[in-house]
């Protein structure tokens, strides 16, 4: 148990815990810090100082210090909102927002702006200075990134996040003191970087100084249906539909599939598609692959590549890795071939007539969606690639209210999924999925496990070992990029040894991802999570291969896994890039 | 002898700038419970107006590297270092022909201003962001590479052979340049004024007001030169003509040039500064001068309560100072 002791604050006695900070201090005990830089996932930088409070150690002088980096020692006495610290944050939140060039629309954080609501909070009306980075440098280069730097507030949350979460070293700081630019190395492009566009990144900026790439004007221009030939497809990934809430107020991780289909179908979608269907085909071939990899025994470990960071993070980092990725093809591009081949036919239209739009919760698909590799199918196969933050915009300026609209379902024949399918955007759902196809397969029936807990839940780096009828197969989950870094290091050295390895680039996987609602934290994944696994069991089917329309798209295309149309429809090459 | 002893008893402080007890500082980094230790004497001295750490390497050298040696020893450190500014460069073949056989090192680089602010020094050591460490933990505790590491300044060193030796008296050096007197180093008591460091009545006469402690420290009239002097030890004249303002101007141009930029009060706040100053210069009205007055006021008094580290919270001298006492200059 950790040591407590008694410290005042604001005239009142609380039990405060050893180690902990000021802030968390207050915070569980219900009293309110304005903090702006502060995030929970990342080390508190202490740069934006707006978290003042006056502190007394040991009976001494009042002084004045930021809540977050600052430790609760015994004999401490904490004051919040003096009028010293309220004159003190306010003139600091003054001078930030006059180095934040606003440039609302369209920004992330438009309809809930960290720095309006202090600037309210702390009754700041208008700036008294000048706008001074009006000329700074915008990158809008690469196929995810919009870095803005007139709007940074200089906080330095995108170089931690890089650094603690991703395990990469592509943000820096150049220059010194009011010139300082926080931004990719050496002053260049994010396209001349190893960027891997996880977009942790943009999920941490407090000022919308980084953010994805938009698609939106494309998009709104399709959907006001100039050209009469174009069929429009959205679909969406297995997580959008256990954040988009939050954009709208609601809780995280309660399931809006069917109000999401309404609303995509009012904007102007003719058809609308699940990611979780593409998930049971990914499925499906991925088993298959693992299959015939450890029969074979070649090319192990397997590692999946449905998350296209870590799939360019190996392109670029690890060449020797590229043979051990799996070659399907990530859920919605699989979908998304099989709309424009079996769908296609069905309704009896040419494939370049159908439009993919896929809603994910992902800035990295949208470099993803551009690859050469994955043109080769179709071109493209899916046309626009938006974040959850992006269609949360579009249905705002619909003034729909999402949670107060019909129910609908997904345009059937490719609508229906498995329980596997939807525990796709955890991390350990692409692991578990595979293992409920593999286990059954490989037993011919026999086994029938479909709980593997022991790959579920947020933690960094889970493992396992699963017995299927005499096989004993070894098995790594991992999230976060830094921790995939560690992971290789451990494989390599010999100390860990495993058949099959699922990576996802962000932090408890898919939902926790760049293209996520803001603000995302430990507590929210948490709760988007609680959300897949309860509509797991409730699921009537729960492995891919059982899947009945899944079964159908195969005979419709007359292939098996890994076999014919369905091996070149649903896998694909990689590329091994030059080390920038 | 026992060395801590000897510094107990001398009452010896960083003589750096920021006065902090030695002997405490030394028993710090001894208690610790890491094996590794490191020293590094700090000779970056960026504060344009110090020069008394190169008058130490001029006439003091290898009484400062045995100061070194004591202090590698009592606190068992592997490794010593200084950290030379490389205005300094040229004496660096003069230092390392006084280091062979000894486990020193030296580190140049073109530190700045910034590195007086010692987690910045470690920083930029370990070759990472020009930008200050969180305290606690103090270097003492976790410092270069994280291993305690004890810091001192160069002139402490000296002054600690002086006690290990015997010879010490509680003096320092004091930086002294400005109008009518060439740049000098005086050695007087630590408790020395104004007017004794300057000792000569013909040249008090003649000077309007002082700058105390380089460019980010704080003006002194003339009729407050029986204050005794703290921090860096540095005094700049400035003569009857000269005007506070252009000396302001001076300190916040150089300040605003070495901010780090980590915090708000201190990167936001100085180039605000800098822009209400020009401002100032254009302003017809008394009434606008108030305005600006009590603006620059308001965010010195920020960045002095609220910036991370010691050097934000220094741009309060000069500005406070400059505008309380000599209104009329502006």
């Amino acid at each position: 148990m950790t040591k407590s002791f008694e410290v005042k604050l604001n005239n009142k006695k609380i039990t405060a815990l050893d180690g902990e900070s000021v802030l968390d201090l207050a915070k569980r005990n219900n009293f309110h810090i304005p903090t702006l830089c502060y995030h929970s996932d990342l080390e508190p930088n202490g740069s934006c100082r707006l978290c003042l409070v006056e502190i007394s150690c040991n009976k001494g002088g009042f002084f004045i210090a930021t809540a977050c980096n600052t430790t609760v020692t015994e004999g401490m006495e904490i004051k919040l909102d003096t009028p010293k610290v309220k004159r003190i944050r306010k003139l600091n939140l003054e001078m930030l927002l006059s180095d934040h060039i606003q440039k609302c629309n369209g920004c992330n954080w438009k309809y809930d702006c960290e720095l309006k609501k202090l600037a309210k909070e702390f009754g700041v009306t208008e700036s008294r200075f000048s706008e001074r980075r009006r000329k700074f440098k915008i990158d809008s280069k690469t196929p995810s990134i919009h870095w803005d730097s007139s709007k940074c507030i200089e906080c330095g949350n995108c170089i931690s996040a890089c650094q603690q979460i991703t395990g990469l070293d592509i943000l820096k700081t150049e220059y010194r003191g009011s010139s300082i630019v926080f931004g990719p190395k050496d002053g260049k492009s994010f396209a001349d970087t190893n960027c891997v566009f996880c977009g942790q990144c943009i999920l941490h900026c407090p000022a919308g100084s980084l953010q994805e790439k938009t698609e939106l004007p494309e998009v709104e221009k399709l959907l006001e249906k100039k050209n009469k030939k174009n069929i429009l497809v959205a679909q969406f990934a297995p997580s959008t539909r256990y954040s988009i809430g939050e954009l709208f107020g609601l809780e995280p991780g309660i399931n809006l599939e069917k109000k999401l289909i309404t609303a995509l179908k009012h904007i102007g979608f003719d058809y609308v598609f699940d990611v979780n269907f593409g998930a049971d085909i990914t499925t499906l071939e991925e088993a298959a692959e693992l299959i015939e990899r450890l029969e074979s025994k070649k090319n192990l470990p397997m590692f999946t590549s449905c998350c296209p960071a870590w799939v360019r993070y190996v392109e670029i980092f690890h060449h020797e890795l590229i043979p051990n990725l799996t070659t399907t093809k990530s859920p919605t591009h699989c979908l998304a071939c099989a709309v424009k081949s079996f769908f296609a036919k069905k309704i009896k239209v040419n494939p370049k007539r159908i439009i993919n739009v896929a809603i994910m919760p992902c800035v990295a698909k949208k470099y993803e969606a551009k690859l050469p590799e994955l043109k080769e199918s179709y071109n493209p196969e899916i046309n626009h690639s938006l974040t959850v933050r992006e269609i949360g915009r579009l249905i705002k300026k619909h003034n729909l209210d999402i949670e107060n609209l019909a129910d609908s379902d997904f345009d059937s024949p490719l609508g229906n999924s498995s329980g596997a399918g939807t525990i796709y955007g955890a991390s350990g759902g692409v692991m578990e999925s595979a293992l409920r196809t593999v286990s059954s397969q490989l037993s011919d029936g026999k086994i029938n496990k479909i709980d593997f807990s022991e790959v579920r839940g947020l933690d960094g780096i889970k493992s396992a070992v699963v017995e299927i009828d005499g096989i004993k197969l070894e098995v790594a989950v991992v999230s976060g990029l830094k921790n995939a870094a560690k992971l290789i290091k451990d494989l390599k050295s010999g100390v860990v040894r495993y058949n099959y390895i699922e990576v996802m680039a962000c932090p408890g996987g898919c939902l926790g991802g760049g293209g996520q609602p803001i603000p995302t934290d430990s507590k929210i994944r948490e709760k988007r999570k609680a959300g897949f696994y309860t509509d797991d069991k409730e699921k009537p089917i729960r492995k891919a291969h059982e899947n009945s329309d899944v079964k159908k798209l195969y005979s419709g295309l007359d292939s098996k896994p890994l076999e014919g149309r369905a091996g070149r429809l649903f896998h694909r090459k990689f590329t091994k890039r030059r080390k920038k | 002898m026992d060395i801590i002893k000897a510094l107990k008893e001398s009452g010896l402080v960083g003589l750096g700038g920021a006065g902090f007890s030695t002997a405490a500082k030394w028993q710090a980094v001894k208690d610790s419970c890491e094996k590794k230790r490191f020293v590094v004497c700090n000779l970056s001295e960026g504060e344009p107006g110090v020069f008394k750490d190169e008058f130490v390497i001029q006439r003091h050298l290898s009484k400062m590297i045995s100061g070194i040696e004591i202090a590698a020893e009592f606190v068992n450190a592997q490794k010593s270092y200084i950290f030379l500014n490389d205005k300094y460069k040229y004496y660096q073949k003069k230092i390392e022909k006084n280091l062979k056989g000894k486990k020193i090192e030296v580190f140049i680089d073109n530190g700045r201003y910034l590195c007086g602010e010692e987690t910045v020094m470690l920083q930029v050591m370990e070759g990472k962001t020009r930008q200050p460490r969180l305290k606690p933990p103090y270097p003492t505790n976790s410092g270069l590479f994280g291993y305690p590491t004890l810091i001192n300044n160069a002139e402490t060193f000296y002054r600690v052979k002086l006690i290990a030796d015997g010879d010490y008296q509680p003096k320092r050096f004091y930086s002294l340049f400005g109008d009518y007197i060439p740049k000098k180093v005086v050695e007087s008591d630590l408790s020395s004024t104004v007017e004794e460091i300057i000792n000569s009545e013909k040249i008090l006469s003649k000077i309007k007001f002082a700058r105390i402690g380089g460019l980010s420290g704080c003006f002194l009239p003339r009729r407050e030169f029986n204050k005794q002097i703290t921090g860096t030890g540095s005094v700049e004249i400035f003569g009857k003509r000269r005007n506070v303002f252009n000396a302001l101007c001076q300190s916040i141009i150089f300040l605003k040039n070495e901010s780090c930029g980590k915090c708000t009060p201190c990167r936001e706040g100085i180039y605000r500064i800098a822009e209400e100053l020009n401002n100032i210069s254009e302003s017809k009205s008394l009434w606008d001068k108030e305005e600006i007055f009590s603006k620059i006021k308001s965010i010195a008094e920020a960045a002095k309560e609220s910036s991370f580290c010691p050097l934000g919270a220094s741009v309060a001298n000069p500005v406070i100072s400059a505008i309380n006492l000599f209104p009329e200059d502006f």
